[in-house]
């Protein structure tokens, strides 16, 4: 239509070429229009979220973690903070400057820390990790744009070394790894609180009224059973035992036997959990449960309280010792010595090998399986500590040949020192066998009690009756038998030496033994329990007898001294434990016919609910059900009484329920569930599994959602979740 | 209305008087945070921007008055004038930002570039109404028209500020393509520019950095996350906004919220509502204005209407589109409601002249608009 000359004859369209330009306009115009309803009305919800999650800052408020006592309310721990420093390297705008002033105040080379900020592929980077330096000096005063200095608390031991295998210690982030602190990290850590704080974009904060807070729930403390004084005596003799007699290693616990309280526990070598080092992993590790051994002679308690349990032979029959030798299916069993033959009572005190294995025969396979077994052994003690090895203990069916006079006299079978403690402990208390207990009491910040642990008896082993003779023959062993070395100035003794070959290269060694002890007093009315293992002692003497009763003897004087001599009432224990409690039975509390335990209905269908109170023979009560819709789902809505209460059976009531009717749209809602810190694609597939549609703002590790975990919606519902890398 | 007896196009001034009137508002929320941690005065920004908006208010009153054909007398030393304040600039330059775009009178800080822009629309109108059947001419009547553009845009671009050679460029073609330039000199000259454009975009880092992170959306850099904070803020105000003065972004959030990016703020002020409002008014006054140019009788005013109405409209998509993330981030204003600068004194002067030539247009009748359509009366116009 237009043709252009030179000379133009047909004008230019002005006002259609200007429709045009306008019409261009008006499109530009609609795409904003069509962007803008796309970000403030679609994806809102997403952009408000961002802009309150960045203008918001989450600021943990870590409690103090609980505190650890001895049985006497003696801190064993202590909180305190380290320093940490990290920068954002490309936020320093001196590097020069912060690092001098690092290096006056960490007395360290200014160039390591220029190095450090010299990194610019982290926007954080460790300048100063867990600082032990209390002085800042200021520098948390000052603030250096890009510098964070952080207070991160940890712990302190007291004492050190004393107690740290059962006390345990912490991480970086101040949680339990072993011992005490691992085994109650969730009673000692308490409850994290939080502060948010509104952030502008540069990052300073100020508090604001309006934004929740909350406030942290301090750790609770644990009080332990163990006494300071008794532990330290107990390092003491055991660091000096096991370096006089060259051994490898060496473990002690002491053992309050009417009460199961483990007073003191350690294994040498130790560790300090202030300063650990590399080396320190053995150190770390509790022997006394963590370790299993052949126990030797010590293990000669099960028959002999067989025996005279059952009744099969007095003390003053005279068994036939063979000259000290004697063999079993071709294997010889030897004595340290060649009597012919002995008493019972002087099998027992001389240790006699060929004695204890002709009287498991005597015994038989059945009774010393089943002895064994009460007494705890190849069982968990149920001791409140992590990493318990339960030991070994073979069951009648298998075993060959030999077994039975080889495991008479403590070979072909593990046990950790304190399963046999137990047992001894089970000796002393009159034939009741005790869990053992590490913990005493959890006490609140405030000092009131949360929990309080009581003596529990798990069975009564032997008869009260064989439990003093046996004490009597124990303390044949030591007044004597082969534990002289154990008898302790002013007070009488009862034990059991034992000397076992150690497993070298797959054969017993003739060279290599576990000498230990095992020993309680006073006879008259048994307290106190200490047994001593030592491992490998090189020094020429290797008898329990020699080795770990001096031992036992130094550490029992120890006590006897700390508590006054007063060996009648030992009442510096303490022993403050409500005697009705003391009946109280928790191993067998399932099969106690005489109670019942409501069970939890709430939420579960009628018919079910119906189901589970008639099997359990319990009467019940539904108030106004009628139902009248055949499509409609009832459940229960209120149970009275409440659930897991815990009622005898005589006064059992008749449970009371109340039914709500779900209709069937409500019957269909989903509850979201909580994604937060998986993976996304973790995230993704839990949130597909279960019928939702998923739409992901970012990558990487989710951070937050929406709806918040636990709302209940539709299913196919859209849940957005949002990950750590936004936009 | 009547301004000094010349009736004046009122929905030209309303939507433009209602936008200064949201930016004072706006300017105060959205500059409050940044003025105290730069000049320790909440109100300082606030009180220059006050001072500008009235300015600005008084000098759309005064241009409206004056007749706008002076204009083409002068317009040959306007444009002279100007590219000696844009050659200036290389020489005594203020530095913001690394980048020279600004002189300084004194207290005043100017940006050549914003007079620039109108005074080459002076000029360019009237070399297109003086070589009118020149035009089709390559010498005689295209390159000097296109030399005289380029010069301008190129200085411009050198200040450096490509974005605002570009909408410069791109309205001054807009121009001579309502006019009897040749479109096939139009399409030689922006086949042969083209090369040179990329040239241009690839040496200059600060414009390949920006493209490159439009393109790549997960980048962290400024732009992008002045971008994305942009955004956070138009999603933020939702449909109603979360009300004046309770911006978040503006906390340090959306680096110079006040500036480039305040319709992030409105948006979430005054949420979808305010956006949507501030669209409509930009499209009334495009409308309205291109009304003005087409209705006028007169060469000259139809070629300066439909250029500043151009001008004023491409700055506000562009604005609108980078706030968006439609386009790549790039630093203009939005007309009117971005604080102060010397962009907001030059837009209402051309508003004025705007305005002045609006009492002009022959007041259409219902016929002659019917006629448009049919193409009958087409050679009404010619030959003038």
């Amino acid at each position: 239509m237009y043709e252009f000359n030179n000379k133009p004859k047909i004008p230019v369209n002005v006002k259609r070429r200007m429709n045009i330009f306008l019409l261009f306009f008006v499109v530009g115009f609609l795409v904003i229009a069509g962007r803008l309803v796309q970000i403030q009305i679609l994806d809102s919800e997403k952009y408000i979220y961002v802009a309150k999650k960045q203008s918001q800052s989450r600021d943990i408020i870590i409690p103090p973690r609980g505190l650890i006592f001895d049985r006497n309310m003696n801190p064993l721990v202590s909180n305190q903070y380290k320093i940490t420093v990290s920068a954002d390297p490309f936020r320093i705008k001196s590097p020069d400057s912060v690092a001098a002033i690092l290096s006056y105040i960490f007395k360290r080379d200014k160039n390591e820390y220029l190095a450090l900020l010299d990194n610019k592929n982290s926007p954080n980077v460790f300048l100063e990790r867990k600082s032990d330096l209390q002085d800042l000096n200021g520098l948390d005063t000052l603030k250096i744009d890009g510098l964070n200095i952080i207070k991160e608390p940890s712990r302190y031991y007291n004492y050190g070394s004393l107690a740290s295998q059962i006390i345990g210690f912490t991480d970086m982030e101040n949680k339990g790894v072993s011992g005490i602190e691992l085994a109650f990290n969730k009673e000692l850590t308490g409850k994290e609180g939080y502060l948010i704080m509104q952030k502008d974009g540069k990052g300073n904060k100020r508090p604001d009224l309006s934004y929740k807070q909350k406030e942290p729930v301090q750790g609770d403390n644990i009080v332990l059973t163990i006494d300071k004084n008794i532990q330290q005596f107990v390092e003491e003799e055991l660091e000096s035992g096991v370096k006089y007699f060259n051994a490898d290693k060496g473990k002690v616990v002491v053992l309050s036997v009417k009460t199961g309280e483990i007073l003191a526990m350690s294994s040498y070598p130790t560790f300090n959990p202030n300063s650990i080092k590399a080396e320190d992993t053995i150190g770390m590790k509790n022997s006394v449960i963590s370790d299993i051994y052949e126990p030797g002679s010590t293990f000669k308690l099960i028959t002999a309280a067989g025996i005279l349990e059952e009744n099969l032979l007095s003390e003053n029959v005279i068994i036939s010792t063979d000259n000290g030798s004697y063999t079993v299916y071709g294997m010889k069993i030897t004595d340290s010595h060649t009597s012919p033959s002995m008493t019972f009572q002087q099998v027992i005190e001389n240790s006699s090998n060929v004695g204890v294995s002709k009287l498991s025969q005597k015994l038989g396979t059945e009774r010393f399986y089943k002895y064994a077994r009460d007494f705890g052994i190849g069982i968990y003690s149920g001791v409140e500590l992590r990493g318990e090895n339960k030991g070994y203990l073979k069951r009648p069916v298998d075993f060959t040949p030999g077994s039975l006079e080889f495991m008479s006299i403590g070979y072909q079978v593990a046990v950790n020192l304190l399963q046999l403690s137990m047992a001894y402990a089970s000796v002393a208390n009159s034939g009741m066998l005790m869990k053992p207990m590490i913990v005493r009491k959890e006490l609140s910040p405030a000092g009131q009690l949360v929990s309080e642990n009581y003596p529990s008896n798990i069975r009564q082993v032997i008869s009260q009756q064989t439990s003093k003779r046996l004490t009597q023959m124990f303390a044949g062993v030591v007044d004597r038998g082969t534990g002289t070395d154990a008898r302790v100035k002013g007070v009488n003794v009862a034990g059991k030496t034992g000397t076992s070959q150690r497993i070298v290269q797959g054969e017993y060694s003739s060279s290599s033994h576990n000498s230990s002890f095992i020993g309680y007093f006073p006879v008259e009315n048994p307290v106190i329990l200490i047994a001593v293992v030592l491992d490998d002692p090189k020094s020429g003497e290797f008898y329990g007898g020699k080795v770990a009763a001096p031992v036992f003897q130094k550490i029992a004087t120890k006590i006897l001294n700390y508590a006054g001599n007063n060996v009648s009432t030992m009442d510096f224990l303490n022993v403050t434990f409500d005697k009705n409690l003391n009946q109280q039975n928790p191993g067998n509390m399932d099969n106690n016919g005489d109670s019942k335990i409501v069970p939890v209905l709430i939420d579960m269908d009628i018919d079910n609910a119906i189901d589970i109170l008639k099997e359990r023979k319990i009467k019940f009560e539904i108030e106004n059900y009628i139902k009248k819709d055949r499509n409609a789902k009832y459940v229960i809505a209120e149970q009275f009484p409440k659930p897991d209460e815990k009622i005898s059976g005589s006064e059992f009531p008749v449970v009371k329920l109340k039914v709500k009717e779900v209709s069937f749209s409500q019957s269909k809602t989903l509850k979201v569930p909580d994604v937060k810190s998986m993976s996304l694609r973790k995230a993704i597939n839990k949130m597909v599994s279960e019928g939702f549609v998923v739409e992901i703002v970012g990558s990487g590790e989710v951070v937050d959602q929406i709806p918040k975990p636990g709302n209940e919606v539709l299913s196919k519902s859209k849940v957005i979740l949002f990950c750590k890398n936004e936009l | 209305m009547k301004i000094g007896g010349y009736k004046i196009d009122i929905w030209i001034l309303i939507p433009v008087l209602l936008l200064l009137m949201f930016s004072i508002g706006l300017v105060y929320s959205a500059s409050s945070d940044y003025s105290i941690s730069k000049f320790k005065d909440a109100n300082y920004m606030f009180k220059l921007h006050l001072i500008k908006v009235l300015m600005a208010l008084i000098l759309i009153f005064i241009f409206a008055k004056i007749d706008y054909k002076y204009y083409q007398r002068y317009s040959k030393w306007l444009i002279l004038l100007s590219v000696l304040f844009l050659a200036l600039v290389f020489i005594i330059g203020v530095s913001v930002k690394n980048v020279n775009r600004w002189i300084n009178f004194g207290p005043i800080s100017f940006q050549p570039s914003d007079l620039a822009k109108y005074t080459l629309i002076l000029f360019v109108a009237n070399l297109l109404v003086k070589k009118k059947f020149k035009l089709t001419n390559l010498y005689q009547g295209y390159l000097p028209v296109i030399i005289s553009i380029l010069t301008v845009c190129l200085l411009v671009a050198a200040q450096p500020n490509f974005s605002t050679s570009l909408i410069i460029f791109g309205s001054s073609i807009l121009m001579l393509m309502i006019s009897e330039v040749r479109f096939k000199h139009i399409l030689i000259t922006g086949v042969s520019l083209l090369p040179a454009a990329i040239m241009f975009v690839l040496t200059k880092s600060y414009i390949r950095n920006r493209i490159e992170n439009y393109a790549d959306f997960t980048s962290s850099g400024t732009a992008q996350h002045q971008l994305n904070q942009a955004i956070i803020g138009l999603g933020n105000g939702g449909i109603i906004g979360v009300g004046s003065g309770n911006s978040l972004q503006k906390q340090f959030f959306l680096p110079e919220a006040h500036g480039d990016f305040i319709f992030s703020i409105i948006g979430e002020e005054y949420g979808f509502i305010g956006t949507l409002a501030v669209l409509f008014l930009f499209a009334l006054l495009l409308v309205r204005g291109y009304k003005v140019a087409k209705s006028i009788q007169d060469e000259y005013g139809k070629y300066v209407a439909f250029g500043i109405t151009t001008v004023i409209s491409a700055y506000a998509v562009v604005n609108m589109s980078v706030a968006c993330g439609i386009i790549p981030t790039t630093g203009v204003p939005i007309p009117f409601i971005s604080y102060g600068g010397t962009a907001l004194i030059f837009n209402s002067i051309a508003v004025g002249i705007l305005l002045n030539i609006s009492s002009f247009r022959n007041e259409p009748s219902e016929s002659f608009e019917n006629s448009e359509s049919t193409g009958i009366n087409e050679n009404k116009f010619a030959g003038i």
